[in-house]
């Protein structure tokens, strides 16, 4: 008995460790990016031609700029484009790939979203 | 009684030849009478790139014309004018602007990318993918010149480059110029505004910034606004602002699709 609620247990863990490895990285046209901790995937809807990934963060908006000015700086990807006073919103690249990372306050929350 | 049954068979015998049709263009909603069919407009709009260049410079920083290209490409594709190639590069000036050649030629001055974040960048690219679309350089083009002197234009590499033909062609060549620097109607400014809304839109950047957009170039332009880079080909900016403002919400909602 004890042994079938360990098994248990351990499946439930493995799970939920799976589930937060899941969105620890996302795969923006081919790079995999760094999600900053606590994002919670909520969509990734195809308007149109284009692919959009979209996260929650419950961090204030400062913050998780700061963490990606910094992530893209120190991992060889080059910001284009304008920066914004009111958040992030600029073209991303690194080798072939480029993409557009916005991160913006909508409803009183952190999002996070590239779109390629 | 024979002479206007002569000019209206004269005249449908002259549509015939030139290629005329009246033609549904979803961009507009609206059946047109188009005398200048897709490839005419390409071959103009490539006779005129060399005066278009003795005039403006290429950018040759790679980064910016990909971003172009990248966010361009991705509007051209949600353009509802399939049947040309839409090119996009990067003029080095720093004046706030942005213009299209016939035939889906795009350029965007390097001052106006540095202050536009990709949302805002998206719209303005939208917006002259929208005259593109929507055929207003064409109709333009048809309504102020005469067709012989387009069709010298447009063939300007075929036939012969000396003597009195070669003069008509660069008049020609000028004369498209300078109907293209002069800017749209009005009407055809709000219609590509509400293409440049969907396009965006469409593409998954946000059609909001245009609004931000408009602001930033106004407060980048200083004073001389009306005067100076976009507005000066762009003009009404208070109305287009209020007019995006209506149009953004049916996007949304796919009301204009």
């Amino acid at each position: 008995m004890n042994s079938k609620i360990v098994f248990i247990v351990v499946v439930l863990v493995l799970i939920a460790a799976s589930i937060v490895y899941a969105v620890e990285s996302v795969n923006v046209s081919g790079v995999n990016l760094a999600l900053i901790e606590g994002a919670v995937h909520s969509g990734n809807t195809g308007i149109g031609n284009a692919s959009v990934e979209t996260f929650t963060i419950s961090k204030p908006l400062a913050e998780v700029v700061a963490f990606y000015s910094v992530y893209f700086k120190n991992n060889g990807f080059l910001i284009i484009g304008g920066e914004d006073s009111s958040g992030f919103n600029a073209s991303v690249k690194k080798d072939s790939s480029m993409f557009t990372v916005k991160i913006f306050v909508e409803n009183g929350k952190t999002i996070l979203q590239f779109v390629w | 009684m024979v002479k206007p049954l002569k000019g209206i068979t004269l005249l449908i015998f002259l549509l015939v030849l030139s290629g005329c049709a009246t033609l549904y263009n979803p961009a507009t909603g609206r059946n047109e009478m188009i005398f200048l069919n897709s490839q005419t407009e390409v071959s103009i709009g490539e006779s005129v790139i060399p005066e278009f260049l003795s005039k403006h410079s290429l950018s040759n920083d790679q980064v910016l014309n990909e971003r172009l290209r990248r966010i361009g490409g991705r509007l051209a594709n949600a353009s509802d004018r399939q049947d040309i190639l839409y090119k996009f590069y990067v003029l080095q000036d720093l004046e706030l602007n942005a213009m299209t050649l016939p035939g889906g030629i795009v350029y965007v001055n390097q001052g106006l990318m540095k202050i536009l974040n990709d949302d805002e960048l998206a719209y303005v690219v939208g917006h002259e993918v929208g005259h593109v679309a929507a055929r207003h350089i064409a109709k333009k083009l048809q309504a102020n010149m005469a067709y012989q002197l387009l069709l010298g234009v447009a063939f300007a590499g075929f036939g012969d480059s000396s003597g009195s033909s070669a003069s008509n062609v660069a008049q020609g060549v000028d004369a498209v110029y300078n109907l293209v620097s002069l800017g749209y109607s009005r009407k055809d400014e709000y219609e590509a505004d509400r293409l440049g809304a969907k396009y965006s839109f469409k593409s998954g950047f946000n059609p909001w910034s245009s609004l931000t957009a408009l602001e930033k170039i106004k407060v980048e332009e200083g004073p001389n606004w009306k005067v100076m880079g976009y507005f000066r080909t762009h003009p009404y900016v208070e109305d287009r602002v209020a007019a995006l403002k209506v149009v953004i919400p049916e996007v949304e909602k796919g009301v204009i699709n």
